[in-house]
């Protein structure tokens, strides 16, 4: 697993490639505490190359979710898997969070411009784990 | 006579593990193998989602006297049962299916992601341990996009 993070037109966009399950939050969650360090508020949660989700994952994910409400800041996910909506819809939670198929469904939801800007500040954190 | 009528092959996994971390990841990919080798590609992911939370469970929860956990994965026709089971404390089965957990619990969603990706689900649970009994039926074909490869291992 792997978590990978941007700046994009004002908003972070995290992206988790691979396996979000109680093997990997450790890391997921080491990422996140750094974003809420550097107070990055806005988060677009990439979840389009997830490929399994367990409880402890989704955890991890309701968790941030939660961070970013009382920080009053804004948080979108991207999911188009359907086995891992599947696994939101089981618990309700597709009808808290907002979920786009894609980055740029995300953006327009947003209503920033899908620019890019690169930034060296995360580049410590890279493949770890799975 | 005997041997002249073939009986329907009915294939088997049977799984005792360590009660660690590592063997339940160990037991998913084993799990996973097994039941794509058997025709079950489409539901490998849903399988080995519920397996990972029951033997989750165990290691979380259970606290085993033989320090295992059991598995028990027997493919049929047009459904695999899994059975998952512990010599562990047990828990009031009643008590936990009663309590409410708010949309927002970061915990206590395992139960749910079994009983919703399953089609039967039985539990037992007392002083001797925990036994959990549950099948996915065999997707009836084209009624999914093929997006399900996505859910790799
Ligand atoms: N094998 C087990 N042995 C003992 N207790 C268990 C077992 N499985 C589940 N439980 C109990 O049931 C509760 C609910 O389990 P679950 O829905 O998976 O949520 P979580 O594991 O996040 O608490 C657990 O908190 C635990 O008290
Ligand atoms: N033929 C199928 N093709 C694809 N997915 C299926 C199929 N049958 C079931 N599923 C998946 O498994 C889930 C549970 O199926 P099922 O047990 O039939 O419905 P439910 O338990 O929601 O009444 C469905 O919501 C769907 O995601
Ligand atoms: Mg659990
Ligand atoms: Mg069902």
């Amino acid at each position: 697993m792997k978590v990978e993070v941007e700046e994009k037109s004002g908003f972070t966009v995290v992206s988790v490639v691979g396996e979000l399950d109680v093997y990997t939050v450790p890391l997921f969650r080491k990422v996140l505490l750094k974003l809420e360090g550097a107070r990055k508020h806005n988060l677009i949660v990439d979840l389009s190359k997830l490929t399994f989700l367990d409880s402890s994952g989704l955890g991890a994910l309701i968790e941030i979710y939660q961070k970013i409400q009382s920080a009053q800041g804004e948080i979108v996910f991207i999911l188009d898997n359907p086995r891992i909506l599947r696994v939101f819809e089981l618990v309700n939670l597709d009808k808290v969070l907002t979920i786009h198929p894609n980055l740029g469904r995300a953006f327009q939801h947003v209503g920033a411009p899908s620019g890019y800007v690169d930034e060296e500040f995360f580049s410590d954190i890279g493949d770890e784990g799975r | 006579m005997k041997g002249d009528k073939p009986k329907a092959a009915t294939k088997e996994l049977t799984l005792h593990l360590p009660c660690t971390k590592e063997a339940i990841l160990e037991a998913r990919m084993k799990l996973d193998s097994f039941v794509r080798q058997n025709g079950f590609e489409r539901e490998a992911c849903d399988i080995t989602l519920v397996a990972q939370e029951a033997l989750k469970n165990i290691y979380q929860h259970a606290h085993p006297i033989d320090k295992k956990m059991h598995l028990h994965c027997t493919i049929e026709r047009d459904r695999v049962l899994l059975e998952i089971w512990d010599k562990g404390k047990g828990f009031n089965v009643g008590e936990v299916e009663r309590r409410k957990r708010p949309i927002m619990s970061t915990h206590g969603r395992g139960f749910e992601l079994m009983q919703g990706l399953t089609d039967s689900f039985e539990i037992k649970s007392g002083s001797e341990g925990t036994f959990l009994r549950m099948t996915l039926k065999k997707w009836e074909s084209g009624k999914r996009p093929d997006s399900l490869e996505q859910c790799l291992p």
